[in-house]
């Protein structure tokens, strides 16, 4: 009798039926998609949520000297309302960015990708309830020519701030691909004689107010009028 | 394998047999995953913190508030708790939600959106606000307030009402930008704003007419047959809706006559139980100084229609969107003015034809209670009124409950900012 016969059909087995299938819990599934590009259905997106959001449930909303445009998802979940308290629900506040950023198609509640980014934030929030975090648009973008800023902090804040999506001032080197401008030869190529406040106003402003492209913009929370004009002062304008 | 044989008991242990070489081969095959996949293990709803959507919003009154892009949601009965919808396409810029209707059978509410917010955002080449972008109207499902559909309409959409099926919204665009450009090159009609209708049930326009600069103020008689608006050359405009064409035809203000300007600046208008139109002016400028008035239109005089000039009452400020309450013997008319002097109800009798409406008293606002009082919501009993106050459109509106019984306030509470528009949901749907 051969007694290996039993062995060998176990292992075949195993392997029809999948024993290489493995449990995994959701929110280690979504933490993969919150810093995957390829969450978003755009075939031109280089954005992932991480390029915008740190998620740290140890961290206040805005974690000082990141400059994210994006507020920190730590205890996000239990905010109640979302982007200024303007979307009532957590699925709708990423839909905004997945659509007006990412450039993809919104998600459904009940697919995986929604569920697993969902479960990962809601790990990520161990507060419970937690308020909603105020969003302060500079509606009216001015040169904010009599604000002078410094270099040496605006070399420090486009690292922070600029860096991951532009690469380097001047050259563009090591942008997300081809789709940021080079800053800010780009914008005096474009806007010769008001380049600075073409500067600001992205900033403030992104890719809203018919503006277009896909930057996103910093609130008064994540960016003060004196780090705008210490970035200009860097770059400068 | 050469001198293995079954059965031999002292080489067994130690004779390799084929099988085995094929155990470490599926062993790590399976260890390595063979091809399978990663199975998500979910725990309770992701998305369980979410809180509770409005709604339903059966029986509830709601204002849109066209500083601040949302609708508050009020209780008639109880001037409690506001709850509050945003609306709109983007969190971050202000659209414009302005005025409201809501379908008969209390399924849907219908906002426009202006996209044109005045001073909501500007910079060197992205500008918001200035009327030039084509406006929205929203349908919103009133038992959790979400979004189901869009239609695109004209700029600077103003003022709608639908039909007594529900099933045709009539959209008015207020376009003083047309207007101007069109006084400036002279040609007055070359501003006509469009009325737009549209079918609810799919969302899409299904005509669209010429109608007059500057048309706001929009009612149906109560057959659905002939609809008003106010234009803002010192006119009304009157359309037969049976006629697919949608045949318009203007009416002057007693005493006015067409131009580049307005003398009385019609702005709202309503319709009475008695099928007559009741047709509020802000007065000279848009009433930046008040002396607006109330006008008269007889959809029956002289068999065609017009106004009595003997029904015209001018007022100190600025009437708005006048409601009806039953009387003895006839109805009440209920106008919110607005001005310097402070904001008020009027309470007219309307008088009979030839005669101008009575002032039967005068409901005086305290600034705490109401700031710019805009538009009114009579209850069908007649005995209390809810009046949206515009606020100093910097910071909150409000809604203020009246007692009609004793001609004063019963309390207020702030909604959001710069409230124009104030609409019942009726409390037919089953859940």
């Amino acid at each position: 009798m051969n007694r290996g016969g039993p062995a060998i059909g176990f292992l075949l087995a195993c392997l029809i039926a999948g024993c290489g299938d493995r449990d995994v819990p959701a929110a280690e599934l979504g933490e993969r998609r919150f810093a995957d590009p390829g969450l978003s259905t755009s075939p031109f997106n280089r954005f992932s949520c991480a390029t915008c959001h740190a998620a740290d449930a140890a961290a206040p909303p805005v974690i000082p000297g990141r400059l994210d445009s994006g507020y920190n998802l730590g205890n996000s979940a239990g905010r109640g309302s979302w982007w200024g308290t303007y979307e009532l629900r957590l699925l709708d506040a990423v839909n905004t960015c997945l659509s007006d950023f990412m450039g993809g198609r919104k998600l459904a509640p009940d697919e995986d990708a929604a569920r697993q980014l969902g479960a990962f934030l809601d790990a990520r929030s161990p507060a419970g309830r937690s308020d909603p975090v105020p969003l302060s648009v500079v509606r009216i973008v001015t040169s904010l020519q009599g604000l002078p800023g410094d270099q040496a902090r605006g070399k420090q804040a486009w690292e922070r701030a600029c860096a991951r999506c532009h690469g380097a001032p001047h050259t563009g080197a090591g942008r997300l691909g081809i789709r940021p401008t080079v800053v800010p030869e780009d914008t005096l190529r474009s806007f010769p004689n008001n380049a600075r406040a073409v500067v600001v106003e992205k900033i403030r402003h992104g890719r809203y107010f018919n503006i277009g492209g896909v930057m996103p913009f910093y609130s008064l929370e994540v960016m003060t009028d004196l780090q705008v004009a210490d970035l200009l002062a860097y770059l400068g304008l | 394998m050469k001198g293995c044989r079954t059965g031999s008991s002292a080489s067994e242990s130690n004779c390799m047999r084929p099988w085995l070489l094929c155990v470490p081969v599926l062993a790590a095959a399976a260890s390595a995953g063979c091809g399978g996949d990663e199975v998500p293990v979910y725990g309770p709803g992701p998305f369980r913190r979410d809180p509770v959507a409005p709604g339903p919003l059966g029986g509830k009154i709601l204002t849109s508030n066209s500083f601040d892009d949302t609708l508050s949601v009020v209780d008639p009965d109880a001037p409690g708790a506001v709850g509050r919808i945003p609306v709109g396409f983007s969190p971050v810029e202000l659209e414009g939600p302005h005025h409201l209707s809501v379908d008969p059978a209390g399924r849907f509410v219908y906002v426009n959106l202006s996209l044109a917010v005045k001073g909501s955002g500007s910079g060197p080449h992205g500008v918001h606000g200035s009327g030039e972008l084509p406006g929205y109207v929203l349908k919103l499902n009133t038992s959790d307030g979400r979004e189901v559909a869009r239609a695109r309409v004209d700029s600077n959409p103003g003022d709608s009402t639908l039909a007594p099926d529900g099933k045709t919204l009539y959209v008015s665009h207020y376009d003083v930008v047309a207007w101007s450009r069109a006084a400036a090159a002279g040609d007055l009609h070359m501003g006509d704003s469009f009325l737009i209708a549209l079918d609810t049930e799919r969302m899409v326009v299904t005509a669209r007419v010429a109608l007059c600069p500057a048309a706001h103020g929009v009612r149906l008689s109560a057959d659905g047959h002939t609809l008003f608006a106010t234009c803002g050359p010192d006119q009304i405009a009157v359309v037969d809706v049976r006629d697919p064409t949608l045949p318009v035809r203007r009416v002057q203000l007693p005493g006015t006559t067409e131009g580049a300007n307005c003398a009385r600046c019609p702005y709202a208008l309503s319709v009475a139980p008695d099928g007559t139109v009741w047709v509020s002016s802000l007065g000279p400028s848009g009433g930046t100084n008040g002396r607006g008035g109330i006008d008269v239109y007889d959809p029956a005089q002289d068999g065609g229609g017009g106004f009595d000039a003997k029904r015209t009452l001018n007022l100190r400020g600025s009437p708005v969107f006048a409601a009806f309450a039953p009387g003895a013997g006839n109805f009440r008319v209920l106008v919110p003015e607005q001005g310097k002097a402070g904001d008020f109800v009027q309470v007219l009798d309307p008088a009979r034809p030839g005669e101008p409406p009575k002032i039967q008293a005068t409901i005086a606002l305290s600034p705490q209670d109401c700031l710019l009082a805009h538009m009114l919501l009579v209850s069908a009993d007649g005995t209390r009124a809810h009046l949206v106050c515009e606020g100093d459109h910097t910071g909150p509106g409000s809604v203020v409950w009246l007692d009609l019984r004793t001609q004063s306030t019963l309390g207020s509470r702030p909604v959001g900012v710069f409230p124009d528009g104030l609409a019942l949901v009726p409390n037919l749907v089953k859940r």
